[in-house]
Order: C-alpha cells, then structure tokens, then sequence
C-alpha cells in the first residue's frame, strides 16, 4: 500500500570513517599506537618521520587530529599530513583532504579537497575513491560528472567498502553514469547487505523479495529484513511487519508484527494498514508487543 | 528514555475543492503531525483528478495512507489505498468486489449501532461514528459509541468530526483508535500548529484498557 522505499542519497559529501592505518606492519610507532601507547607512538613517529618515513608523517597527523594522548592540534595534524601526502602516502592525502573538505584546522576548500582525494584515489584508497565520487556526483569542488563519478564509486566498492558498494547498486538502479542494470544493482546492495549495511539489507530484502534483479528468494528476503531490522533500520522493520502480519515466509505473529511497526512508526515510517492490526489486537497482545517494543529499544540504548 | 507508543492516530479529511493553501497547509500538517491517514472527501465541489493525483503523491512520499470517498473506481485510477464509505451493505459488497482485499475500506457508521456491527461483520477495515453536526448531544453520543465500540468489539473505530484537542484526548483515552479532524479545520488559522496540537494530545492519552 505504500511506496517502495527509495533510496536516499548520502546527505554529506564526506564521510569520516575510522580509519585504521594500513601500514601497521612493521613500524614500532604504529605497534605502539596500535596498543593504545599513544605517548610512546608519539615519539617513535617523530623519530621515523625525521628519517623521512611518509607513513610516520600521517601517524602523527592521526595522534593530533584525534587528541590521543596529546591535546587534540588540527594544525599540527594538517601539517604532518602535508608532509606525509606531500611523500606520497595515500592515506595521508585523504586525511588531509577530509580536513580541507571540513575546514577543520584549514580554510575549507572543497577544490583543494578534490585533488587530494584523487591523488589518494590514484593510489588506491578506498575512502578517498568514495569521497571523489561523491565530488563527482555533487559537482562542488569539481564540475558534477556522473560517469566520474560511477568509475570511482566503482573501485571503491572493488575495494569492498559496502557504503561504496551500496551507492553502486544505486547507479545500476537508477542509471545514473552507467547504463541501469537491475542485476546489477541487486549485486552490488547484496554486497553491501552482506557486509552488514541496514540500508541495503532493507533494500536488498525488496529486491530478493519482488525478484528484481535476483530471483525471487522469500527466505533470504525475510533474512534480510530481519538484519536490517535489527540494527534500526525502520523501512525494514515495516516489511518485517508485513511479513509477520500476513505471515509471508515467516510464521503469522500478531505481537511480533506489532511490535516491528510500532518501532518503524516510531522511527517515522508510518504503514495504516499495520495500524489497523494494531488496533485488531487484544489488550494482552497490545501490552505484549509494547513491551517488545520498548525492550528492543532499550537493548538498543544500552548497547 | 522510551518514547511512549501512541495508541491512536490522526485521521486527516480535505475538503473536494483544490485549494494551494490547503495543500500547504496540508503539506506542513504532515511534517509537524503523526498522521496516519489522509481522506479526500467527496463533498460540496466534484473531485479533480489532478488534485487527488497530487494529493496521493503528497501522502505517497510520507507513506501515509490516502482514500477516496464514496468513489471506488475514482481510487482505482488514482491508486489511492482505499475508500470511505457511508453504510450500505450493497455498496461495500461492490466496493470490496471492485477494489479486492487488500483496499481499505472504511465505512461512516454516524450514530447507528446496528450499521457498525453490520458493517464490521462484513469486513469493512474499521467503523467511523460522528458526524458534522456537533452540538452537545452528538458529542456525548459519539463518546457513547466510541467507548461501546471499543469495550466490545475488535473492529477499528475512527472518531469522526473532531474538532479540538479536548475531544481528541478524550476519545483517544476511551479507546478511539484514530481520531478523524473535521473538513473544517482547514478553514482555521495555523491549521498546521492546531493539527500538531491535537496530535500532542492523543500523545498524552492512554487508554482505558
């Protein structure tokens, strides 16, 4: 009865993720930090950065901008970074491009931003592949380019970063930079389903569900939703509903069904026909499924 | 902190007339206000196809459910989730028969007992009592119904007619299921804020039961 969920576009064109540093192996500094010996890292950076290790560059930019053991320096943490994007290291120039894209401890300025991204981008990582896409698709910083930007999203989610993955299948889905591809895009959601996205798992689950691009599989579908559900995403908590209402590859459960809607509702997904059944239940089922409701969510908040 | 589950839900009636203002107003009621459901009735002016297609896309995106009144085969071509009905068996029947099970079908039962039960029997999705005309007597009436209603029977009940937040509360607490705003709140000012308001109060209500 109501629409089918539509995909929202990722509001902020940069995404800060925590990012572990991959160049851990090896080097007594990132040892250090690894084991939350800040202080220590600290030093032993400064001292590998003197001999000129780009890694060490961005170690210290992490331990400033991040205030570990120190407090936090955003211009300290700028300037390490430019020294460490300057040698070439990637991750160095997506820190640094993220600060710039911000305006934290820089004069913000998305151009600036863009470039260093795709430097970053040219060496492989995958955060900053993201973030260029994202340049690409809002045209601020560089002129809007779609196909750029699907290219970059692309590699990201080769990378598997399943937020990546997640934005591909929507460019299948919509043909936006690429020619639309219903199995596509039910290939790259599942991916980014699998690794554990509640936005996908919710959309992979309609996909699974209507055989859109993917055989019809009601099983995985409810899988999916339940996934989705569970971590807060409230359209799959409303199919979750549904399921349980009509009983559709779960087992009919008034309770259960009420419960997953009064949590969508809650959450703003409103569903009239589930209100209905709400108001079919008996006092002792309603009280149960309040009960269900809050329980989840003060699991949720205790978590 | 739990934010408490509502046990009843606004029910929004329009007016046949396309009006800009309203379908602001509207527009921003459904922002501010938990609505559950939106009805196009069929009163006064016949119903403007481009209106009811813009209304179903307005409800559409929020996900909240739109019916028509009294005009299945109009519903049908707008795709809205449903009709309401005034109560005749006859016309249910065709009204099912056309629109199939999964349409809501909703039917005005005013003041009759025997039409609620009947109709709820049939399979109408819920029961309305009220009507426009409120004076005293068909408050405490409706507020009579409502409390049978709900006391008996396993069938949703809409109050019908609300006007003000009071009423709502009070309908709410003695087991409304949703509470139907009269056309003419749309005639108030700040039609939003007052909608909003009677949505803070069914908020505050808690049922009987």
């Amino acid at each position: 009865m109501t629409a089918q969920g539509t995909r929202l576009w990722l509001a902020a064109l940069v995404v800060a993720i925590a990012w572990s540093p991959a160049n851990s192996a090896e080097s007594p500094a990132y040892a250090a930090y690894a084991q939350g010996q800040y202080l220590t890292a600290l030093k032993l950076a400064e001292a590998e950065a003197e001999k000129g290790s780009k890694e060490a560059y961005t170690l210290l930019g992490e331990i400033y901008e991040g205030g570990l053991g120190v407090a936090q320096d955003l211009s300290k943490a700028a300037d390490s970074y430019a020294k460490g994007a300057d040698l070439g290291d990637a991750n160095a120039q997506f820190s640094l491009g993220l600060l710039v894209a911000e305006g934290r401890g820089l004069r913000k300025d998305l151009k600036l931003a863009a470039n260093l991204f795709e430097k970053a981008a040219d060496g492989g990582q995958a955060l900053a592949q993201y973030n260029l896409a994202l340049i690409y698709l809002d045209g601020k910083g560089r002129p809007a380019d779609e196909k750029k930007a699907a290219e970059w999203m692309q590699k990201a989610a080769e990378h598997g970063l399943p937020l990546a993955a997640y934005d591909l299948g929507g460019f299948y889905q919509f043909g936006r930079g690429v020619a639309a591809d219903k199995a596509k895009a039910a290939e790259w959601t599942g991916r980014a389903a699998e690794a554990g996205l509640p936005e996908a798992q919710a959309e992979y689950g309609v996909m699974l569900f209507k055989g859109e691009g993917v055989p019809v599989d009601e099983k995985l579908a409810a899988k999916m939703f339940r996934m989705g559900a569970e971590q807060g995403n409230a359209v799959a908590q409303n199919r979750l509903a549904r399921l349980y209402a009509n009983g559709v590859a779960v087992k009919a459960d008034p309770v259960q069904a009420a419960k997953w809607h009064l949590l969508a509702r809650a959450a703003g997904v409103s569903d009239f026909n589930l209100d209905l059944l709400l108001a079919k239940l008996t006092p002792e089922q309603r009280a149960a499924a309040d009960k269900a409701a809050e329980e989840w969510q003060n699991d949720r908040l205790t978590e | 902190m739990v934010e408490a589950m509502p046990h009843c839900r606004l029910y929004l009636t329009l007016p046949a007339r396309p009006s800009a203002a309203l379908e602001s107003s509207l527009a921003q009621a459904l922002a501010e206000a938990d609505v559950a459901c939106v009805l196009l009735c069929n009163d006064m002016a016949p119903i403007d196809n481009s209106w009811a297609f813009r209304l179903r896309e307005l409800t559409l995106a929020r996900e909240i459910a739109f019916l028509i009144e009294n005009d299945a085969p109009r519903a049908e071509t707008i795709g809205a989730d449903g009709i309401h009905i005034t109560a005749d068996v006859a016309l249910y029947r065709s009204a099912r028969d056309k629109l199939g099970q999964l349409a809501i079908i909703g039917v005005g039962c005013i003041e009759s007992r025997h039409d609620a039960m009947t109709m709820a029997e049939l399979g109408a999705d819920y029961v309305a009592f009220g009507h426009a005309e409120a004076n005293e007597t068909a408050c405490e009436l409706r507020v009579e119904l409502i409390a049978w209603w709900s006391e008996i029977f396993v069938a949703p009940c809409v109050a019908w007619d609300v006007e003000t937040a009071e009423e709502a509360e009070r309908l709410a607490g003695l087991g409304a299921d949703f509470i139907a705003l009269s056309t003419a709140i749309w005639q108030a000012e700040d039609v939003a804020q007052r909608i909003a308001t009677i949505g803070a109060a069914l908020r505050r209500a808690r049922t009987a039961a």
